[in-house]
């Protein structure tokens, strides 16, 4: 009942909010958060909890700067203008922030991903805020008007919240707008398919446009998807999860990996298949998004498939495909006659304390400041920067509108409704998304079959978690199966 | 004398005539005469004032005009340059989405460089439309270029982007910068002609209202002249009847003439005249007081100008350049030395006193804080690197003082400047001889290890790694010791500059001492750029090195460490590096080594076990052992080789091999060497007597203990203090120790032979085993290698090198010593071929002093003891 709400009702009720949002006025709640931020800093100050000169060291990647301090950094100045408090920021490496955490950096905020809160929690790298949201009144809501966008995925693990929600990652699939309208392709995309050229709906529909549409001798791939081994996982799990009905787990109950599956070897081929319609070195170390981007952006490719920061950089001054891309949903599979797709939470660049800040209160107090309804719409509303859309209100701003198109932000507002939580969701989550990015490397470059790789990882997967302890393994799988956002 | 008004006549007084109406007093006379100078002074000063401020005003207008426009220059320069810094970096940008941000940033810069120009453009057109138009010119061009990178930055094609900032737009800067250059050397010459025509006209201005003063003061004096000639004639009567009553003269009353005071006076000295003479006196008493004080003013006055002299001789001849200023900031006076440091006359003007920066960046700063300074009326002082006109740069400390009155209100500004440029440069080679190693004028430890604590911060910051190498030449020594320390020398400056060039020019390479060398490698992404660099250099120093002609062959060891993998502080990656170094040391040289587990885990046991040592002896734990040394002839005991045996509470017997190569490389092997030899002497005394005849004791003396001072005196002491006999206390050394320190080691036997102390080669065998050692040092035995004589039962081979063995020592006259000696089959072979002196575990193993005597003294008579 619930997945089948999940299925039709969500996206629905996202776009009707959205759609009704646009009629209502400017919420009553803007501008309050950050108020009762500076207010409390200010105490802080006051009751000498803080130290007048204090300055917060914040850790950011450098594509986050003109999102978290404003363009030209006026954020920055708005803030220390406030509470007198001054932002230290400093560029940390665009790597995993366990990795960076490890070494004390000195830093009082940072940004993490989604899928990596269990290990950091675990590890006791990052501080559970529950406390300070409870301190400060900060609610998590997910009101229509300006809640945060699905705060179950973005900032719990269990019953305990260790991320502010600061950026909306979620994967869509942009496609050229000009070549599916262009009637010569359509005779001859019908011609050899026999049916209408569109934006597919099923990963074998998706495979066949690619093969239709790459032309390496004219300058046109297929796609230009990322195959680097950091990170392949992420391209990986839409197909994975959307391979049964309701969804396809990684483990059983008793935390047997899934993956050496008829279902988990098709996933693979699939994601293996774009391989062959992607340019020359795709699969080379390093070819991140940083690879893949431009091409779509110069024309040079079909597809390709990124987070709602995608449609901002190809809607840029500059871009090739400015106002000949879509952005559609990304694609599934079919199950008796009914199609089912599958999102999950990439990359995301919400904020963290590390258990090491020295100034945690003040970093949580800035962090709630800066994703207050009306601070944050101004964050997210820059042209650079990989901070996207994180609250409900934000959909609905006209700057933001204007930067990533109408069009990518209702995809991206009705995509929400079938995202399940990043990862695995485990302590341990490192490990296993490691073992199976090496494999499923290995068979994007060809050095191992799908079927190999899907057993090379089961039995990685098998060993991480007799190394954990399974039993302690198999209760958070089982709980994190119920809780709000899991995989119910 | 008729014609005197004042004249002398009869005894009758003239009565004075009439009062007219307008009476012409001398007030009057002499108000209008002062009404006159008062008004022509003034008129004076009001020019002079109006010719002073046009002065000062032109003065301003020149420095005005000159600072403004370059002020504006620079200004274009500056934007002009951060743009092009702007359009550098971004090509370099890691993320895509960063891209933005140095697109915006870009673009502000354009239209705030587009502000800036068009006004300076439009002044500039003016004067040179020339050169405002190329400037238009190029900065469109330039322009152009920018948004072009700009457009390159939105469609994500850095390649293109960095193909125009390398091409096109760095030819556009180029020219802009040139124009700007040029605008501002014409700037200068232009306001440099400025100023001097500002001068000239000053000056003109200056001589005008001296000659103007003069002229005033010449028709105030004619004035004057006039006037007091008219009163002179008639004071002159007063003063001769004055003269008279002054000299007692019996004068008659003196005739009024005219209506003035000077009338009024005559009869006031007629009435005065009687009463005079009775006063006389008085006043005369009077005088004398008054002339006592004046002469007493008169001296203090000479002494306050002596030492007023005094005084300004020490301002006239201070090295230290002095100007003095007044209030106004006029100078009023500068002393030689002030000409002599800025190496120009002193100026008018303070405000205008400091000469040109050696460097402007530098100097503007220290230039604003004195200006400031200056106009404050405050008390400063700083240093500068000054330019003279004759463009010799030097370093100047300049100190800005005001000079009160005895109000406490600013009187004078004193200002001082002394060239310090010997001190600043003793300075800086006292900081250069602090960093750097005056051989190879490479950084020193102090400065690699700061190299070494920014490289890990870098890194720290940036994610990266870096990589530590400590590098140790393999055979310096030996070229050190054979060619001596100019060769040495040598051979380190051309290491050093093999090292250098295997390196990048941002690496670090630095000298630690001695022959080790510190490379630090920044921005390594993994171990293996490392691992090439290591190979570069061991591939660097392939090459022989030509020394005074000779070739010689010097290879590289090299340990390596990275951060932040095998530690976070400099230190420990230095250890680390360190002990891997030693690691490729033992790995057969000319070899790199990573550090790794295993090494740590090694380096630990072994401070762990040289902990344990270091307390051994002490706690008792160290036990001598001895093995007997028989006569090959009779089997017969002749002595005994002292073995150090280490029994520890925890880890029990601890083999010979582990603990002391521990303790040689601590330095405790000097202080348990000595233990030992006195503790082997002992007993061996106490045999001696026991058995009352002789007894051999064999010490072994390592390296370290050759090495360290006092080895001789020590063995001098002993022998001494136990009374041993020649030949009965024999030194047992190995190969190793030749080869270290041939000379000193060459002169410690010959003074350990002339003490009556033996000499043996250990392990004979198993080393070079080179004939010419036998020759060169003044060996008395030779130890034949266990190795050798375990294998004589079924080797051909080494049956035929013990034999020779024997032979060669025979014909040297050496006693040998065949150790390990554990068959009859092997005891007899070895007699039969007259090896002296048998040693072995089938005599019998080490036992401890107490053991041996009841085994071996007690019950057992001595042998004669071998030639």
């Amino acid at each position: 009942m619930y997945s089948l709400l999940r299925k039709h009702l969500f996206p629905l009720l996202a776009v009707l909010t959205m759609a009704g949002g646009a009629l209502l006025p400017a919420p009553a709640t803007s501008g309050e958060q950050a108020d009762r931020a500076v207010a409390a800093v200010q105490k802080l100050l006051a009751s000498g909890h803080v130290a007048p000169g204090t300055r917060l060291h914040l850790g950011f990647k450098q594509g986050n700067i003109d999102a978290f301090l404003g363009r030209d950094l006026t954020l920055q100045k708005e803030w220390e203008n406030l509470t007198g408090i001054v932002l230290d920021a400093q560029i940390v490496p665009q790597q995993s922030v366990r990795q960076t955490l490890q070494n004390d950096t000195g830093v009082d905020i940072t940004v993490a991903r989604n899928h990596e809160y269990p290990d950091l929690l675990a590890e006791g790298l990052v501080t559970d805020l529950t406390p300070l949201y409870a301190e400060y009144g900060f609610q998590l809501d997910d009101n229509a008007t300006d809640g945060f966008i699905r705060p179950d995925l973005q900032a719990w693990v269990g019953e305990r919240a260790v991320a502010i929600p600061a950026d909306g990652d979620i994967v869509l699939l942009y496609l050229r707008r000009d070549l599916l309208d262009s009637p010569q392709e359509q005779a001859a995309f019908r011609k050899t398919y026999g049916r209408a050229l569109a934006a597919p709906k099923t990963w074998a529909e998706y495979e066949d446009l690619l093969r239709f549409f790459h032309r390496p001798t004219q300058g046109l791939y297929g796609c230009a998807e990322e195959r680097d081994q950091e990170g392949a996982w992420m391209y990986w799990m839409p197909r994975f999860l959307s391979a049964t009905s309701p969804y396809q787990a990684l483990f059983d109950a008793q935390m047997r990996p899934l993956l050496d599956t008829p279902v988990g070897v098709a996933a693979t081929e699939s994601y293996i298949a774009a391989v062959k319609y992607s340019a020359p070195g795709t699969t080379d170390n390093g070819r991140g998004y940083n690879f893949v981007l431009p091409l779509f952006a110069q024309g040079k490719a079909f597809a390709t498939i990124f987070t709602v920061a995608g449609a901002k950089l190809f809607n840029g001054e500059g871009s090739a495909v400015r106002g000949k891309f879509i952005t559609v949903a990304i694609p599934g599979y079919r199950h008796g006659g009914q199609l089912l797709h599958r999102n999950t939470p990439i990359y995301g660049n919400n904020l963290v304390i590390p258990k090491s800040a020295k100034n945690a209160k003040l970093a949580f107090l800035y962090a709630m400041w800066l994703t207050d309804p009306d601070i944050s719409a101004r964050s997210i509303g820059v042209t650079g920067g990989f901070a996207d859309p994180y609250r409900w209100s934000h959909l609905r701003d006209a700057r933001i509108r204007e930067i990533y198109t109408a069009e990518a932000l209702e995809t991206f507002a009705g995509e929400w409704a079938t995202t399940l939580p990043a990862g695995t969701g485990l302590r341990g989550d490192g490990d296993y998304l490691a073992a199976l990015d090496r494999n499923l490397t290995a068979a994007a470059r060809g050095e191992i079959g799908a079927h190999e790789a899907m057993k090379r990882t089961s039995a990685e997967w098998e060993a991480i978690t007799e190394r954990l302890g399974r039993a302690e393994q198999v209760r958070q799988w089982q709980a994190s199966r119920k809780r709000p956002g899991g995989r119910s | 004398m008729s014609a005197q008004p004042y004249q002398s006549g009869p005894a009758t007084v003239q009565a004075p005539p009439a009062r007219r109406r307008f009476r012409q007093s001398l007030l009057v006379r002499l108000s209008i005469m002062f009404a006159l100078g008062g008004l022509l002074v003034a008129v004076i000063l009001l020019f002079g004032n109006r010719v002073l401020d046009d002065a000062k005003q032109r003065l301003e207008n020149a420095v005005i005009r000159q600072v403004q426009p370059l002020a504006a220059t620079h200004r274009l320069q500056m934007r002009s340059n951060d743009l092009r810094t702007l359009e550098l970096e971004l090509p370099m940008v890691r993320d895509f989405f960063a891209l933005p941000q140095y697109v915006g940033r870009i673009q502000s810069e354009i239209d705030a460089m587009s502000a800036e120009l068009t006004p300076f453009t439009a002044v500039l057109a003016q004067g040179r439309p020339d050169d405002a138009r190329r400037l238009e010119e190029h900065w469109q061009r330039y322009r152009g270029d920018l948004e072009e990178i700009i457009r390159h930055a939105g469609a994500m094609d850095l390649a293109a982007a960095e193909n125009v900032t390398s091409t096109r737009s760095r030819s556009a800067h180029a020219a802009i910068s040139s124009i700007l250059r040029d605008l501002v050397s014409a700037t200068e010459l232009a306001s440099t002609e400025a100023y001097r025509q500002a001068q000239q006209e000053q000056q003109r201005q200056q001589r005008f209202f001296l000659a103007l003063s003069f002229g005033g003061f010449v028709f105030l004096a004619v004035g004057l002249l006039i006037f007091a000639r008219s009163l002179s004639r008639r004071i002159r009567t007063l003063r001769d009847a004055a003269t008279g009553l002054a000299a007692g003269e019996d004068r008659e009353p003196i005739a009024i003439s005219g209506d003035d005071e000077i009338a009024d006076l005559g009869m006031a000295f007629n009435a005065m005249q009687d009463r005079v003479v009775s006063r006389e006196r008085s006043l005369r008493a009077a005088r004398e007081e008054l002339e006592e004080r004046v002469t007493r003013r008169t001296h203090a006055l000479a002494a306050a100008n002596a030492r007023l002299w005094m005084l300004s001789q020490a301002v006239e001849q201070n090295p230290i350049g002095v100007l003095i200023a007044n209030i106004d900031r006029r100078v009023e006076y500068a002393n030689p030395a002030y000409v002599r440091v800025t190496g120009r006359p002193a100026d008018t003007q303070l405000t205008g006193s400091l000469p040109d920066a050696a460097d402007l960046e530098r100097s503007r700063e220290i230039d604003a804080a004195f200006r400031m300074a200056l106009l404050a009326g405050q008390d400063w002082e700083g240093e500068r690197r000054s330019r003279r006109p004759d463009n010799s740069e030097y370093w100047e400390h300049l100190r800005l003082v005001t000079v009160r009155n005895e109000q406490g209100r600013p009187a004078h500004l004193l200002l001082m400047r002394e060239d310090i440029s010997q001190r600043r440069m003793q300075e800086e080679k006292v900081a250069y001889q602090a960093y750097y190693d005056s051989l190879t004028a490479l950084p020193n430890r102090t400065l690699a290890l700061d190299r070494l604590q920014q490289a890990t911060s870098h890194a720290g910051r940036e994610g990266s790694k870096c990589a530590v190498m400590f590098i140790d030449l393999d055979n310096f020594k030996q070229i050190n010791d054979t060619l001596g320390h100019v060769a040495g020398d040598e051979l380190l400056c051309q290491a050093a500059e093999r090292l250098r060039s295997a390196v990048r020019a941002e690496d670090t390479v630095a000298r630690l001492g001695g022959d080790e060398f510190l490379v630090i490698l920044g921005g390594v992404s993994h171990a293996s750029d490392a691992d090439a660099v290591a190979s570069k250099i061991i591939h660097a120093f392939a090459p022989l090195f030509q020394i005074d002609g000779r070739e010689f062959g010097a290879s590289p060891s090299i340990g390596v460490s990275l951060y932040p993998d095998d530690g976070a502080e400099p230190a420990v990656l230095l250890r680390n590096a360190d002990l891997a170094m030693y690691e490729a040391k033992e790995a057969g040289r000319n070899t790199f080594r990573f550090f790794n587990q295993k090494i740590h885990d090694d380096s630990v046991a072994r401070m762990e076990m040289e902990r344990q040592l270091r307390g051994a002896l002490e706690r008792g734990e160290l036990e001598v052992h001895f093995q007997p040394l028989v006569s090959a002839r009779d089997g017969q005991l002749v002595g005994a080789e002292a073995l150090l045996r280490w029994t520890h509470p925890v880890l029990g017997r601890v083999p010979p091999d582990r603990f002391i190569p521990v303790a040689e490389q601590s330095d405790l092997i000097v202080s348990i060497g000595s233990w030992v030899l006195d503790e082997a002497c002992a007993q061996a005394a106490r045999w001696r007597k026991a058995r009352n005849g002789a007894f051999i004791i064999a010490v072994n003396v390592s390296p370290r203990q050759f090495s360290s001072p006092g080895l001789v005196d020590t063995i001098r002491a002993c022998v001494d203090k136990y009374a041993i006999p020649h030949g009965q206390l024999e030194i047992e050394v190995t190969e190793g120790l030749l080869i270290r320190n041939p000379g000193e080691v060459r002169d410690a036997m010959l003074a350990l032979e002339a003490i009556g102390v033996t000499v043996a080669l250990d392990d004979f065998g198993t080393g070079y085993s080179s004939l010419s050692y036998l020759r060169a040092f003044p060996f008395h035995t030779i130890k034949i290698d266990r190795s050798f004589i375990r294998d004589l039962s079924d080797d051909a081979e080494d049956c035929a090198l013990v034999v020779a063995a024997i032979r060669m020592a025979r014909a040297l006259g050496l006693k040998v010593v065949a150790e390990g000696v554990e068959t009859e089959m092997q005891s007899r072979f070895l007699t039969r071929q007259e090896s002296d002196v048998l040693q072995g575990y089938l005599f019998g193993p080490p036992i401890a002093a107490k053991d041996f005597f009841v085994d071996w003294v007690q019950n057992r008579p001595g042998a004669e003891l071998p030639a």
